[in-house]
């Protein structure tokens, strides 16, 4: 018997083959290889709808046979529910997910934390100005060293923040 | 449930493929690749089957005992010898038989109660 090289779609289907639980494998692989090159020969067959056809293998027997690799095959039934079940399941998991997280996003985003979402700095601190009702970034600002009185004849010094910019040079903030 | 027992409840239908699949070995022996292209041309193509899916249900029917692997090969003719090919097992044929009967008797009320299919 001579044997002809494998085309790139009997490879990438071999592939797939090769994903399917060991025991499965070890009875129908070749069987399954040997039907996908039959569909690969038939010229009534496009070869789109051969590959829909294994996608769906993969989202129905795929699945299927794993879960029946992991629990025996006590969830194989006479109706398809399982399956269609898992189908369902996988898809909710992937539509939910985004959903998900764009709501939480969305939660953030309308929460006090909206300046740190919308900065081009995720990573800033920022401290609330009271006066001006607006948040700094810390990066802006710089710490400064200010003599402050404590009591008649006694001074200190307190650490302040203060904003830099070019029209704001830092310096300590004068006494109320 | 075991996958030996998947079968045992006598009166619930059987599944589309399944069924398909024991009406095709009902006739003759067959491999896979045949098996796949007469569901498909049989159902008028409303269940088509990949190779995955259409041993995955093979699978479950030999586990269920419903078809069996032939050992002595078919007419030399139509013989491949690298395929394996399927045969009913007496359960599948009284399976069948069973499903051909819960369809008539589908028919048969659906008939009585004046119901029509939409096309």
């Amino acid at each position: 018997m001579t044997r002809r090289p494998l085309r790139l779609a009997e490879r990438v289907y071999g592939l797939l083959v090769d994903l399917y639980p060991k025991p499965f494998r070890e009875q129908f692989g070749w069987s399954m290889k040997q039907t996908f090159r039959d569909l690969l020969d038939d010229p009534d067959m496009p070869t789109s709808r051969i590959w829909l056809g294994v996608l769906r293998d993969l989202s129905g027997s795929f699945f299927q046979e794993h879960l029946a690799d992991l629990t025996g095959g006590r969830l194989m039934t006479r109706f398809p529910l399982p399956a269609g079940a898992l189908r369902v399941a996988v898809l909710a998991i992937l539509i939910a997910t985004p959903l998900a997280t764009g709501a939480v996003g969305y939660y953030l985003g309308r929460s006090q934390v909206q300046p740190v979402a919308e900065t081009a700095f995720p990573f800033d601190t920022f401290i609330l100005n009271r006066q001006e009702s607006r948040w700094v970034p810390m990066r802006t600002m710089e710490s400064l060293s200010c003599p402050v009185a404590i009591a008649p004849g006694v001074t200190g010094t307190v650490t302040v923040f203060v904003e830099v910019t070019g029209a704001n040079p830092p310096r300590c903030p004068s006494a109320p | 449930m075991s996958r030996n027992a998947q079968f045992a409840k006598p009166g619930l239908a059987l599944t589309a493929a399944v069924f398909y699949v024991l009406l095709s070995l009902s006739i003759k022996e067959r491999h896979g690749y045949e098996i796949l292209k007469y569901v498909e041309a049989n159902s008028e193509g409303r269940v088509r089957l990949g190779p995955g899916t259409l041993y995955t249900t093979l699978k479950r029917m030999l586990d269920a005992g419903l078809i069996s692997e032939l050992i002595d090969r078919p007419d030399p003719e139509n013989d491949d010898a690298r395929r394996r090919y399927y045969k009913l097992s007496p359960r599948g044929r009284a399976e069948l038989g069973a499903e051909l009967g819960r369809m008539q008797h589908a028919l048969k009320l659906a008939g009585k109660r004046r119901v029509q299919a939409s096309s």
